[in-house]
C-alpha cells in the first residue's frame, strides 16, 4: 500500500488542493450556525413529542394505538422496515463499490455508511416500541424460541448493526486522527478528548497501515452477504406465514431490491442536502448523482418486474382469499396508495431519470423523495393490507393510526435526523484520506501518460533527425 | 265421423281408477319391507386420539340379513363456521348384513355420528350415535417432514461462527492499529480493547442463546415428535371482546350471561372436554352440568376471546408461554377467590387485566368454563 499522503512530492495544486478539502471537512466542527441551532431544537422537540407518547402507550397498553387483534401490525413495522430498507445504502455504494474498486465512490461513502448505521438503529427501535411490554424484551434471549423468525430477524440485525458501526469507524481513523492534530485547542475539550481517543493513536505507519487495509478487506466482504441476509430475513417474518399476500417465494428478492432502491434514494437526498449546506459541490459533482440515479432507474425497472411476477402468477390462478386481497389492493380501500406507489414511486421516476430537462441534481432529488414516499407506502400495504385478508369467517377490520403512532413514527425519523446531523456536525463526512488517496493516484496516472507521451515524441524526432 | 258410444266412453277413467290402484299397491308393496329394516350399531363409547376406531354396523330386515347394500358412516364436521355431514367410510353388508368401518381419531372433541343405510328403491334409513374423546394428553401428532441430517442447529453455529469470527478479526485490525501506534496517547488504548471485548461479548451471547435452545423446526426433525395440535378451534364464531379504538370495551359479556355470538348450531360448543358439561374436567352431576350450560359458553367465549387461550392453550392445559390451568388430579383447581386474585396481579409476567378489562363476572364465567360451577 502507498503511503496514505504525498506531500513532498506534491505540486502546488495539489498541495491547494488537499489543505482545501481538510478545510471543507473541518469546518462544521468549528462551529454552530444560528440555522444549526434551529433546526437542532426544531427536532429535539419532535423527538421530546414523541418520547411523551410513548410514555403516554407504555403507561396505557397498546390500546392506544390504532392495533387490534386482527391487524396487529402498523406503523411501527411499516417504519421498522423502511429504515432496514434505507440501510442498505451503505452496504451497496461503499461496499460493492469498494470491492469493485470504483473511484468515484469515494466522496459518498461516509455519508452512506453513516446512513447505514443511523438507519439501523432506528429500525431497531421501532420494534421494540411495537412490543406492547418492552421491559420483557430480555424474554428474547433468555426464552428465545429458534423456530421463529423473529429470532433470526434479532440474530440477523444484531450482527448487522455491529459489522455497519465497525464498517463506519474503521475506515474514519486516519481521519480523525486528521481531527485531532488539526483540531487540538481550536474546539471544545471533550470534543478534542474525542478525537484523541476515537484515532487510537494512528500516525500513519506501515504496520498501522497494513492492519488498516486488512481490517477493511474482511468488512467489505462480510457486510455484503450480511446485508442481503438481514432484509431477506425481514421479508421472512412475512413470508414465513401462511397468510395470502404474505406467504410468497419472491419475499425475499423482493425486500432486497426494495431495500437498495430506497437506501439509494435516501443516500441521494442526504448528499444533496450536504453538499448544499456544507458546500462540498467540488467533491460531491453531479456525475456522483448521475450514477446513483441510473442505479435508482435500474432498480426501479427491477421492481416493476418483481410487482409483474409477484401479482401476474398469483392473480392468474387468484385462489382462496386471493381474491379479496387482489381486490383491497387494485380498486378498493388500499388502491391509492398502491397505485401512488407504482405509477409516483416506481415509473415517475424512471421518466424524470430518462428525460434530459430533468436529469440533474433537483431531477433527482424529486424522483429520490418521490420513490421514497412510494416505498413508505409499499411497507405500509404489505403489513396492513396483508394483515386485513380474512382468513376466516369474520368481518375484515380496519386500521388507523393514531397520534400515538404518528408521533412515535415523527419522533424516529427526527431522531434519524438528528443522529445524522450529529454525525455531520462532529465527525468528517467525506473520506479525506481515500479521496486524497485515489486524487493522487489519478494524478500519478496522468503524470505517467504524460511522461510516457513525452517519450514517445522524443524518440520520433530522434527517429526523424 | 261416428259418435262415441257410451260403453267407449267409460274406458278413460277404468283405466285411470286400475293405474291408481296398481300403483298404490306398488307403493305400499315397495315402502312395507324397508320400513321394517333396522341398523344395530355397535360403536365404543369413549376412545382417544390417535387410535383405531372400529365400528360395525348390521342392517336386518324383519330379522332377515340384508346382504350386499352399500352403508356408509359419517361424521360432523365443521369448517369455516359451516357444519355437515362429512363421510368418513363405506362398505358393503356381507351376509350377515354387517359392515365393520375402521377410522383414526384424529381431533380431541366429542364426535357426532352416524350410519347410512341406502336401499335398492334409495330410501335411506339412519342411525346416529355418539363417540366421547377421552383425554389422552397429547393431540394428534403428525410425522410430516423431511429430515435432513445437514440442517440443524450446528450448521447455524457454524454459519454464525464464521460471521462473527470474520467481524472479531476485523475489530482485532483495530486493536493491531492502537498498539502499533508510535504516539504516546495512554488512554487510547483502552478504546480498540473495549471494542473488541464488547464485540466477542455479543458474539458469545448470542452462541448461549442459541445453544441453551437448540430446537430446530418440526418439518426437519420429524422424529422430534412436535406437538402440532391446532391452535384455535375451527367452527365457534366468537365477536371481538376487547378494547375498541376509543377505549372502550366492545362487546362486554354482562352478568346475564348472554350468548357471545356463539352459534345455537354450532358442533365443538362445549367441545374442549369431552361433553359439553361445565368444567374441562367434567362434573360428577350431569343435571348440574346442563343447568349452568349457558354460563359454561359464555365463560369459554371469554376464555378464547380474552386471550387465555393464547397462552394457556385450547385445553387450558398448559402450551409454550402459560402453566396448565386445568389437571386431571386435581379437577376443581384454584379457588375464584385466588383465581381472581391471579389475574388482577399478573403473576410470572402475565399481563395484569384490570377490573376495566375483565370484570369480577367475567372472570366467575371463566372460572366456571374451567372447573365447572364456582364453589363445586
Amino acid at each position: 500500500m502507498e503511503p496514505l499522503t504525498e506531500m513532498d512530492s506534491m505540486e502546488e495544486s495539489d498541495r491547494e488542493w488537499s489543505d482545501r478539502l481538510e478545510r471543507r471537512v473541518l469546518a462544521p466542527t468549528q462551529g454552530s450556525s444560528r440555522a444549526f441551532k434551529f433546526w437542532i431544537v426544531g427536532l429535539a422537540t419532535v423527538m421530546a413529542w414523541g418520547f411523551f407518547a410513548f410514555y403516554y402507550q407504555w403507561r396505557n397498553g397498546l390500546y392506544v394505538t390504532g392495533m387490534r387483534d386482527r391487524i396487529s401490525w402498523g406503523l411501527y413495522i411499516t417504519s421498522f422496515v423502511f429504515f432496514i430498507g434505507i440501510s442498505h445504502a451503505g452496504t451497496l455504494i461503499s461496499a460493492i463499490l469498494r470491492a469493485s474498486n470504483a473511484g468515484w465512490r469515494t466522496p459518498v461513502t461516509r455519508i452512506a455508511e453513516a446512513i447505514t448505521s443511523v438507519a439501523l438503529i432506528s429500525g431497531a427501535l421501532f420494534v421494540i416500541v411495537d412490543m406492547g411490554r418492552p421491559d420483557r424484551l430480555y424474554h428474547l434471549f433468555l426464552n428465545g424460541n429458534w423456530q421463529s423468525p423473529l429470532m433470526w430477524d434479532m440474530l440477523a440485525i444484531t450482527i448487522y448493526l455491529t459489522a455497519s458501526v465497525v464498517y463506519l469507524y474503521v475506515p474514519m481513523i486516519p481521519d480523525l486522527a486528521m481531527f485531532r492534530d488539526k483540531l487540538d485547542g481550536k474546539v471544545w475539550k471533550p470534543q478534542t478528548w474525542m478525537y484523541r481517543t476515537m484515532a487510537i493513536g494512528w500516525n500513519n505507519n506501515p504496520r498501522q497501515r497494513s492492519a488498516l487495509t486488512k481490517a477493511i478487506g474482511i468488512l467489505m466482504l462480510l457486510i455484503i452477504p450480511v446485508a442481503v441476509s438481514v432484509h431477506t430475513v425481514v421479508s421472512w417474518i412475512f413470508a414465513m406465514t401462511t397468510r395470502v399476500s404474505w406467504d410468497s417465494t419472491i419475499f425475499g428478492v423482493f425486500f432486497v431490491a426494495g431495500a437498495i432502491y430506497s437506501g439509494v434514494a435516501t443516500l441521494v437526498i442526504v448528499l444533496a442536502v450536504m453538499r448544499k449546506i456544507y458546500g462540498l459541490e467540488e467533491y460531491i459533482t453531479p456525475t456522483h448523482f448521475k450514477y446513483l440515479a441510473y442505479l435508482l432507474a435500474t432498480m426501479a425497472l427491477v421492481m416493476i418486474y418483481g410487482n409483474a411476477s409477484e401479482f401476474i402468477t398469483t392473480g392468474f390462478k387468484m385462489t382462496g382469499e386471493e381474491a379479496f386481497a387482489f381486490r383491497q389492493l387494485f380498486v378498493q380501500d388500499f388502491a391509492p396508495i398502491y397505485w401512488f406507489y407504482f405509477f409516483g414511486g416506481l415509473v415517475a421516476p424512471i421518466l424524470i431519470i430518462a428525460f434530459r430537462p430533468t436529469r440533474n441534481i433537483s431531477g433527482f432529488v424529486v424522483a429520490s423523495v418521490l420513490i421514497n414516499i412510494g416505498m413508505f407506502f409499499e411497507r405500509y400495504f404489505i403489513v396492513v393490507a396483508g394483515l386485513r385478508v380474512p382468513l376466516m369467517d369474520y368481518e375484515p377490520a380496519s386500521y388507523f393510526p393514531t397520534w400515538v403512532e404518528w408521533s412515535i413514527l415523527a419522533c424516529g425519523v427526527a431522531g434519524f435526523l438528528m443522529l445524522l446531523t450529529l454525525f455531520a456536525r462532529f465527525f468528517p463526512i467525506l473520506a479525506v484520506w481515500e479521496m486524497k488517496e485515489e486524487h493522487f493516484e489519478r494524478r500519478r496516472e496522468e503524470k505517467e501518460l504524460v511522461d510516457l507521451r513525452v517519450e514517445q515524441i522524443q524518440k520520433e524526432l530522434e527517429a526523424v533527425k | 265421423m261416428n259418435a262415441p258410444s257410451k260403453h267407449s266412453s267409460k274406458r278413460p277413467a277404468l283405466i285411470l281408477l286400475s293405474c291408481l290402484v296398481s300403483s298404490t299397491a306398488l307403493l305400499i308393496g315397495l315402502a312395507g319391507p324397508a320400513s321394517a329394516a333396522d341398523i344395530k350399531v355397535d360403536a365404543p363409547q369413549e376412545v382417544t386420539v390417535g387410535s383405531d376406531i372400529e365400528v360395525t354396523a348390521v342392517v336386518t330386515d324383519a330379522g332377515d340379513s340384508l346382504a350386499g347394500f352399500e352403508m356408509f358412516l359419517s361424521y360432523v364436521g365443521t369448517v369455516g363456521g359451516k357444519s355437515g355431514w362429512v363421510e368418513l367410510a363405506s362398505g358393503i353388508t356381507d351376509e350377515s348384513g354387517a359392515v365393520t368401518f375402521v377410522y383414526e381419531q384424529t381431533a380431541y372433541q366429542a364426535e357426532r355420528m352416524r350410519v347410512e343405510f341406502v336401499d335398492s328403491d334409495g330410501t335411506t334409513l339412519t342411525s346416529p350415535f355418539e363417540v366421547a374423546v377421552l383425554d389422552s394428553g397429547q393431540l394428534h401428532t403428525s410425522e410430516a417432514g423431511v429430515s435432513l441430517g445437514i440442517i440443524g442447529v450446528w450448521w447455524l453455529l457454524v454459519v454464525i461462527g464464521i460471521v462473527w469470527t470474520m467481524v472479531l478479526l476485523a475489530v482485532s485490525g483495530i486493536v493491531k492499529v492502537g498498539r502499533s501506534s508510535d504516539l504516546e496517547h495512554g488512554p487510547v488504548r483502552a478504546l480498540p480493547r473495549f471494542a473488541f471485548g464488547l464485540v466477542a461479548f455479543t458474539a458469545l451471547g448470542m452462541f448461549i442463546v442459541i445453544l441453551s435452545r437448540p430446537t430446530m423446526h418440526a418439518n426437519l426433525d420429524p422424529s422430534a415428535d412436535f406437538d402440532r395440535r391446532p391452535p384455535a378451534l375451527v367452527g365457534t364464531d366468537y365477536d371481538y371482546v376487547g378494547l375498541s379504538n376509543d377505549g372502550e370495551v366492545a362487546n362486554r359479556v354482562d352478568s346475564s350471561v348472554q350468548a357471545l355470538g356463539v352459534s345455537e348450531d354450532c358442533v365443538g360448543c362445549g367441545g374442549f372436554g369431552a361433553s359439553a358439561s361445565p368444567g374441562l374436567i367434567q362434573a360428577d352431576n350431569p343435571d348440574q352440568a346442563e343447568l349452568d350450560e349457558e354460563a359454561h359458553r359464555a365463560g369459554e367465549a371469554l376464555y378464547v376471546t380474552t386471550n387465555c387461550v393464547g397462552c394457556h392453550g385450547i385445553d387450558a392445559r398448559g402450551a409454550i408461554v402459560g402453566p396448565a390451568l386445568v389437571s386431571v388430579d386435581d379437577p376443581n383447581g384454584i379457588s375464584l377467590s385466588a383465581f381472581t386474585e391471579e389475574i388482577r396481579e399478573g403473576p410470572k409476567d402475565m399481563p395484569v387485566y384490570s377490573e376495566t378489562r375483565l370484570t369480577d363476572d367475567e372472570i366467575g364465567l371463566i372460572h366456571e368454563y374451567l372447573f365447572g360451577p364456582s364453589g363445586s
